[in-house]
């Protein structure tokens, strides 16, 4: 690497991250390599997006097996009141969507996106062979595969594999701890992060903070001498997108400047842009806002992750799974209020998930054990309304439980090939039958 | 037989590669110690170890019996009872698999025997468990001690030995196995992930055939050990691989280990754990060929990866990406200092993406490149931030208890060394990296020490070591 060159890179990497409006100025690679990748992106399904158009997807897991018949109650089904006399929700309480189900007396906001054509129930997901374990039934959710099988990439890294190459590695933002099993890639894509300004190289504990930030962004902005050379990423970038042989190395060194560059950007924007609405408390909420300040401020993501917890409710359920409705109910209320004052609504698709529902049968602690069948919620701006899939019977059970009608990878193809534009076959390694809801 | 690495070409690099591979790297004077033994004591003296002083006294778990009467307790009384009965079980379970997890990461650190824990890594990796079914700490960590036990021994013996785990017949669900409804999951998992690979060789029918075998293995309960029930073994002919029998779980581990594809999956997923992820058809075929001819020797075929040429390949050194455990435990005998605390560890492993006795599921973990995301690289830097700081963390997730680590910076940096930026930074980056910078790279570093003035304070020094830290470069061993 000559002088000149170093002395640009340097350059954009200090004073180059926001210039003005929301374009980012790419490092040299960088840009080849997307030039490479459009010519190439006819054959291998590459998605380009600018951050500003193309659609989003949020992914909401509502963790630890949300009860869906207490979701959505199947309130004119004798059975359900039968099986379940302390738990069961009065049929005058819930909020009708139609002569049989209506939604958790918690959820008026998803109520009021049903009403106003926003979203989209779908009932009786799940999947062959249901598994019980927390652990093993995420993993098959989070990796789309059969309830026999292990995958070590998730569905959505699959996607980012398959489409996303070469793009900006903000791809996939999740929220919280740790990267979901569903973000896990050949090539690892995606960010994870709780709180943004934690997302970045911390230099206030240095003894001479500034030296030690310029320092380290020399070191994490040089490219392997052999990049330059070979004409750089391009050539280690295969037909089908993967890096073949990818240099260990130029990996690394791919790797740390889009941190620097994500870190920079998320930085920037979460600084910038505030909230237009007020959020409620709650890690929901503050995760939701986040995502929703990122969508704001033009982030080239595509899929964002969050997740609420806490629904394991094998006992004392009725007020805490009401609780949890209602802040999921609040939460979302804020951030779709968010988006639409954004403008950005219609770009947006919110799906949620559990990793199983509860039984039909309430347990004698007044709560509810592992199950398996149980509905999701699509809503945004370009969802078709309506109630899809079927109410499990709640009388023709499998062991206890509902039996699903709708494989969840035929939700996840819809959502790949309606609104994703993404092949929903090579990604879920299967066709799966898409539904009507996007 | 591979090309044997011939003592002119050993070097210090060399070494230390050896050490890195062979174990978690160490400090310049054990890579010197290391060196001065020329290639084939070098290799010798690692696959020895130093088994009879290596003692570490067992983490205090919750031993099977009193574990069982715990379980056996909490299913009495009435639902109030048994849910905190449960809840407290839960906890101190969790407690104690962290308990076991600092253990081993301790001994990762300070063993005289630091192949046999490499190894014992490997082997949890491959054989992988996780806690979250087994819900026994103290399965697992016996688990463990059957692993390093087994470590550099026979793999018939260790694949043996595994199939009558008690921490894997519960995780593969072999306990649940019996001749009226065998469970097909241990004997899938077998083939596929421990002994031929996905496919190679086996068909579903072989599947079925096999789980008969594995049939009647249970757990009794007050030992917490394996114990064969006749009455649940399904001892009818099986036919498996092409050949019939009345085949148990160790006539089919036989049958699997005489195929030729077997030494060869497992030569080569040692190779790449070991040595790099594309190792060429015909260094497989060395290595399996001898595998098999040793009986499945796994020390033998140690010592075949480690006096090979091509083990100290250019490509080889320096090329491999630093698992989060490696990374930790690498770092602490780089930098002669202790582990970070176990409530950091225990943050940084989770956020790193490799928490042992969890690994994300019978696969074990994918390593590579799959370690290094955005957010785990910049993790690693303010981990590595952290640790030279000598402060509490700045980082979410272990702020509590997680303390400081001291490191021993006179060690690193002695006085004549503070004055003399080359010299400084030729020293720190030998300990880090194993080589000196070249170049551009030193230019700058010299550079930063320049300018922090004539003679280099520990504040300075701890920036320093954090930048040299916070690079692709140091992900690397």
């Amino acid at each position: 690497m000559n002088e000149s060159t170093l002395h640009t890179r340097r350059k954009f990497i200090r004073t180059g991250v926001l210039g003005g409006a929301v374009a980012w100025t790419l490092p040299v690679f960088l840009e080849k390599t997307f030039f490479a990748l459009d010519a190439a992106a006819a054959d291998a399904a590459l998605q380009t997006v600018t951050g500003k158009d193309g659609p989003i997807l949020v992914v909401l897991q509502l963790a630890g097996g949300n009860d869906g018949l207490n979701t959505v109650v199947p309130f004119a089904d004798d059975a359900y009141y039968s099986a379940r006399p302390k738990i069961g929700i009065a049929a005058d309480r819930t909020l009708k969507l139609n002569d049989h189900i209506g939604l958790n007396p918690k959820l008026a906001g998803l109520r009021g996106l049903y009403d106003s054509g926003d979203l989209a129930v779908i009932q009786g997901v799940g999947y062959p062979n249901p598994n019980r374990s927390h652990f093993r039934s995420t993993d098959i959710w989070q990796t789309a595969t059969d309830a026999d099988k292990f995958d070590r990439h998730g569905w959505l890294g699959r996607y980012f594999d398959s489409c996303c190459q070469g793009e900006d590695p903000a791809v996939g933002v999740s929220v919280g701890r740790e990267s979901p099993l569903a973000f896990s890639a050949k090539n690892p894509k995606g960010i994870t992060l709780s709180r943004p300004e934690q997302f970045r190289f911390i230099s206030e504990s240095a003894s001479d903070p500034s030296a030690t930030e310029d320092m380290f962004r020399d070191m994490n902005a040089m490219e392997s001498p052999a990049e330059e050379d070979a004409g750089g990423s391009v050539q280690s970038l295969g037909a089908a997108g993967a890096m073949v042989g990818g240099n260990t190395m130029d990996y690394l060194r791919r790797t740390a400047l889009d941190a620097q560059v994500s870190s920079d950007k998320i930085l920037e924007i979460t600084r910038k842009f505030r909230a237009p609405v007020s959020y409620p408390n709650g890690q929901l909420a503050s995760g939701l806002s986040l995502v929703a300040r990122l969508i704001a401020g033009g982030m080239p993501t595509r899929v964002y992750y969050v997740s609420q917890g806490g629904y394991d409710t094998h006992s004392g359920q009725a007020g805490a799974h009401d609780r949890l409705m209602g802040d999921l109910d609040a939460s979302i209320g804020a951030f779709v209020a968010d988006l639409k004052a954004q403008g950005n609504f219609d770009r947006v698709m919110l799906m949620t998930f559990s990793e199983f529902g509860r039984r039909v049968k309430e347990n004698n602690s007044g709560g509810t054990d592992h199950g398996a069948a149980a509905p999701m919620f699509v809503l945004g701006g370009g969802v078709k309304p309506g109630i899809y899939g079927k109410q499990p019977s709640l009388t023709a059970l499998s062991d206890g439980d509902l039996v699903y009608n709708v494989d969840f990878r035929s939700v996840y193809a819809t959502v790949l090939e309606n609104w994703l534009r993404a092949p929903s076959e090579t990604v879920l390694k299967r066709k799966f039958p898409t539904m009507g809801f996007v | 037989m591979l090309k044997r690495l011939s003592p002119a070409q050993w070097t210090p690099l060399g070494a230390a590669h050896l050490l890195n591979r062979a174990g978690f790297g160490g400090s310049p004077a054990d890579i010197g110690a290391l060196y001065a033994l020329g290639v084939t004591a070098a290799v010798e003296s690692l696959l020895g170890g130093n088994e009879d002083e290596d003692l570490f006294p067992p983490p205090a778990l919750t031993g099977p019996k009193e574990l069982f009467e715990q379980v056996r307790l909490a299913r009495t009384g009435d639902e109030e009872q048994k849910r905190q009965a449960q809840q407290i079980a839960r906890r101190q379970q969790a407690e104690e698999v962290r308990a076991a997890r600092a253990w081993w990461l301790d001994r990762m650190r300070y063993t005289l025997f630091p192949l046999r824990e490499k190894m014992t890594l490997f082997w949890h990796g491959h054989f992988a468990t996780g806690v979250e079914k087994v819900r026994a700490a103290n399965l697992i960590w016996q688990q463990n001690e059957t692993l390093r036990a087994n470590a550099l021994g026979s793999f018939r013996s260790l694949a043996k030995e595994i199939s009558r785990d008690p921490a894997m017949m519960r995780y593969l669900d072999l306990i649940q196995s019996d001749k009226a409804k065998p469970n097909e999951n241990f004997a899938r998992e077998l083939m596929e992930l421990f002994t031929l690979g996905e496919g190679v060789r086996y068909t579903e029918a072989d599947i079925r055939e096999s789980a008969r075998a594995f049939t009647g293995y249970r757990i009794d309960p007050p030992r917490g050990a394996f114990v064969f029930q006749k009455r649940q073994f399904d001892s009818s002919e099986k036919t498996f691989l092409g050949r019939t029998g009345p085949f148990d779980g160790d006539a089919v581990i036989d049958i699997i280990l005489e195929q030729p594809e077997c030494s060869s999956y497992i030569a080569k997923k040692i190779w790449r754990f070991l040595a790099s992820d594309d190792p060429s058809p015909a260094v497989v075929q060395n290595l399996a060929a001898q595998f098999r001819a040793s009986n499945y020797d796994i020390r033998g075929l140690l010592r075949e990866i480690f006096l090979s040429e091509e083990f100290y390949a250019p490509k080889v050194v320096r090329s491999q990406v630093k698992s989060p455990v490696q990374w930790i435990v690498q770092t602490a005998k780089v930098l002669e200092a202790p582990l970070p605390s176990q409530p950091a560890m225990e943050a940084s492993l989770s956020q790193l993406g490799q928490v042992l006795f969890a690994p994300p599921n019978v696969k074990g973990w994918e390593g590579g490149h799959a370690w290094i995301s955005s957010s785990t690289l910049l993790f690693r830097y303010n981990l590595a931030g952290y640790i030279v700081s000598g402060k509490a963390p700045a980082l979410e997730g272990f702020r509590k208890g997680a303390g400081s680590v001291q490191i021993p910076l006179e060690k690193i940096a002695p006085p004549e060394l503070r004055a003399d930026p080359e010299k400084l930074c030729d020293a720190v980056s030998q300990r880090l990296l194993n080589t000196r910078l070249e170049g551009e790279e030193r230019k700058r570093f010299v550079t930063f020490l320049r300018e922090r003035g004539a003679k280099i304070d520990d504040p300075g020094l701890r920036d320093f070591l954090h930048l040299m830290m916070s690079t692709p470069d140091y992900q690397l061993t």
